[in-house]
């Protein structure tokens, strides 16, 4: 049978067609008018199902410091284990430090229930300990949930010892036999699980599937409460000063920086701390200590600037747990692009000088 | 002034061996800088083996609580320390079960002031001001009056180098204590831990979909193209504003 004589039938997949009057669609081929499908690929955000709408019969409740009005990956986790972990009829209760502008919006996309935020106070943990137990007086939580580093962690180790809850610390995996946590040179151990959890990252997958009901949660106001430390301020040293891992801004440089002192000059203007990708170090432009990725060190900064730096899997992995990514390249291909939270595509050397003027011009200003 | 340094063997990260623990030491440094008055105190099931780094680390004499393997710590220690002024320890033991609770179990115990993550102690009038290590390399001041406890961060000095003729003079004085059971631990051996994963409803179309979107779930970050190099940083400038990544 020869198939090229024959007409092919063609129909088009996206034929127009009208509503008819039971409310179907009506398809009147050869006809042109009509309304077509709307194309699959423009995405709006997906629509997330609320987790449980109650009624809810029992309730974890979750502590968190805010950096900056935001929660980081450690925090997130915690509140998505106690979202996993709650079930149909649990409630997700959470204290939020420095998050009292938040919407309700972003409480829900948290998959909080409800959420008692309040201003950050500083250094005061009798207070917060307070405020903690009036709320665990209120709620009755079966568990609290904190996330074991920074402020969380101490928080979560006062409040076990003063309420004598039980307490499991490190805690790598929730499962059903129980918990297990870390111990140093041990390998896990299984512990039965416990009413205060402090968790390691790693615990839960932060994204969730849902949202939750982002309502506020009240209790009455508490009469001062004196401190038995008194804090007398605190201040960040230059991140220069700093080791690579402790620093809060880092610049970096790659195989796109060949003007290495006005490099230096530009992290100087900015007080962040230095870093080099593998390339550079093996270049001899950089030292040792300061190669970031696989082979060097893992930093952890808020702000990562990348001058330079097409973003090897190796480098990449080094800046994991760096918030914002800036990235600096000609190349708008390169890996580094793909990972950073803003990209520049421009020539490094031009873009140095010019910041750095910024900069110090900036800086100048601020201080008249 | 009288201080007490907790110290505990710490397991090393290679060999598994015990030795001195990095927060330990540093506790013992900052104590023989603040006063002649020193106490060591160990309580736990370790030998004297496991405790000879320290007394080669500086420690002259170390006070040994020996308890039976998997009993608390809390009660023993509590009871020697209740005249002391100042009790050091490291913020985290390398050994046992490394959970961090000791300093604020003692503290709370004790009734006494607790300043965690300590870098250095300076006194100033009748107080005593710390310097506190948090994440980021930002450091507070702390003030507190005695009595206190002080859990001393691994980052802060520490004690003098390795010394045979030391570990050969120092000595450990063993005395018998007692303590309340722990919960019996099981101990498995390392591997990769499992993450809590939401149950996903949406289906598989919805699922794929979600993929194409966005790789991970993260959003491709802004691209700037256009405009030269000044107004390009002018954007960076403007961005680490936002975020409030600069403080000018």
């Amino acid at each position: 049978m020869d198939f090229s004589t024959q007409a092919i039938p063609r129909i088009d997949p996206r034929r127009p067609w009208v509503l008819g009057p039971s409310g179907l669609k009506r398809i009147v081929l050869g006809d042109d008018s009509g309304s077509r499908d709307a194309a699959l690929l423009a995405h709006g955000p997906a629509h997330k199902p609320l987790r449980s709408s109650g009624p809810f019969s029992q309730r974890l409740l979750v502590v968190a410091h805010a950096e900056r009005g935001q929660l980081d990956d450690a925090a997130r986790e915690a509140i998505a284990a106690a979202a996993i972990l709650a079930g149909k009829d649990g409630e997700v209760l959470a204290l939020l430090y420095g998050m009292q502008d938040a919407a309700p919006e972003a409480l829900a996309e948290l998959a909080v229930d409800r959420a008692l935020t309040v201003a950050d106070p500083g250094y005061a943990p009798e207070q917060k300990l307070a405020l903690l137990q009036q709320l665990l007086q209120q709620e009755s939580p079966h568990t609290v949930l904190f996330a074991d580093r920074g402020e969380d962690a101490d928080l979560g180790r006062r409040l076990a010892c003063r309420t004598r809850l039980s307490v499991v610390t490190d805690v790598v995996e929730i499962a059903a036999d129980g918990v297990r946590r870390r111990q140093p040179g041990a390998g896990f151990s299984l512990r039965e699980r416990a009413q205060l959890l402090l968790l390691a990252r790693g615990v839960a997958e932060a994204k969730l599937p849902f949202v939750g009901k982002g309502e506020r949660l009240q209790t009455t106001a508490l009469s001062a409460i004196s401190e038995q430390v008194q804090d007398l301020g605190s201040a960040a040293s230059p991140a220069s000063e700093l080791a690579l891992e402790e620093a809060d801004l880092i610049v970096s440089a790659g195989n796109g920086v060949s003007n290495v002192p006005g490099f230096l000059a530009l992290a100087e203007a900015l007080g962040a701390a230095v870093g080099a990708s593998r390339v550079a170090v093996d270049d001899g432009r950089f030292s040792r200590d300061k190669q970031v990725g696989a082979t060097g060190k893992t930093v952890q900064a808020s702000a990562y600037i990348a001058l330079g730096i097409s973003g090897a899997v190796q480098h990449l992995q080094g800046i994991k747990s760096c918030r914002h990514v800036i990235a600096v390249n000609l190349d708008a291909a390169a890996p580094m692009i793909k990972r950073a939270d803003l990209s520049i595509i421009d020539d490094c050397q031009s873009f140095i000088s010019a910041f750095e003027a910024l900069v110090r011009r900036e800086r100048k200003e601020k201080q008249q | 002034m009288k201080i007490a340094v907790l110290v505990a063997p710490a397991v090393h990260p290679v060999s598994g061996r015990p030795c001195a623990g990095e927060a330990d030491l540093a506790a013992l440094a900052l104590a023989q800088r603040l006063s002649s008055q020193v106490d060591v105190w160990y309580a736990g099931a370790a030998d004297d083996a496991a405790l000879a780094d320290y007394l080669a680390r500086g420690a002259d004499n170390i006070h040994s609580l020996s308890l039976s393997p998997g009993s608390d710590v809390l009660a023993a220690l509590c009871s020697v320390l209740q005249g002391v002024d100042m009790v050091l320890c490291g913020a985290r033991a390398g050994g046992g079960d490394g959970s961090g609770l000791l300093p604020y179990q003692l503290a709370e115990q004790l009734g006494r002031a607790l300043l965690p993550d300590v870098l250095d102690l300076s006194k100033s009038d009748q107080q005593w001001q710390a310097l506190q290590a948090l994440p980021k390399g930002v450091r507070r001041t702390l003030a507190a009056k005695l009595p206190l406890v002080a859990s001393v961060h691994a980052r802060a000095a520490s004690a003098v180098g390795w010394s045979y003729a030391r570990l050969q003079q120092g000595k450990i004085q063993r005395k018998a204590a007692t303590g309340a059971a722990l919960p019996q631990v099981v101990l498995e051996p390392a591997r990769r831990a499992r993450a809590l994963v939401a149950a996903s409803k949406v289906s598989g179309h919805a699922r794929m979909q979600g993929a194409i979107a966005g790789g991970e779930g993260k959003s491709a970050g802004i691209v700037v193209k256009q405009g030269d190099s000044v107004e390009k940083a002018q954007v960076v400038l403007d961005y680490l504003r936002q975020h409030q990544l600069v403080d000018f």
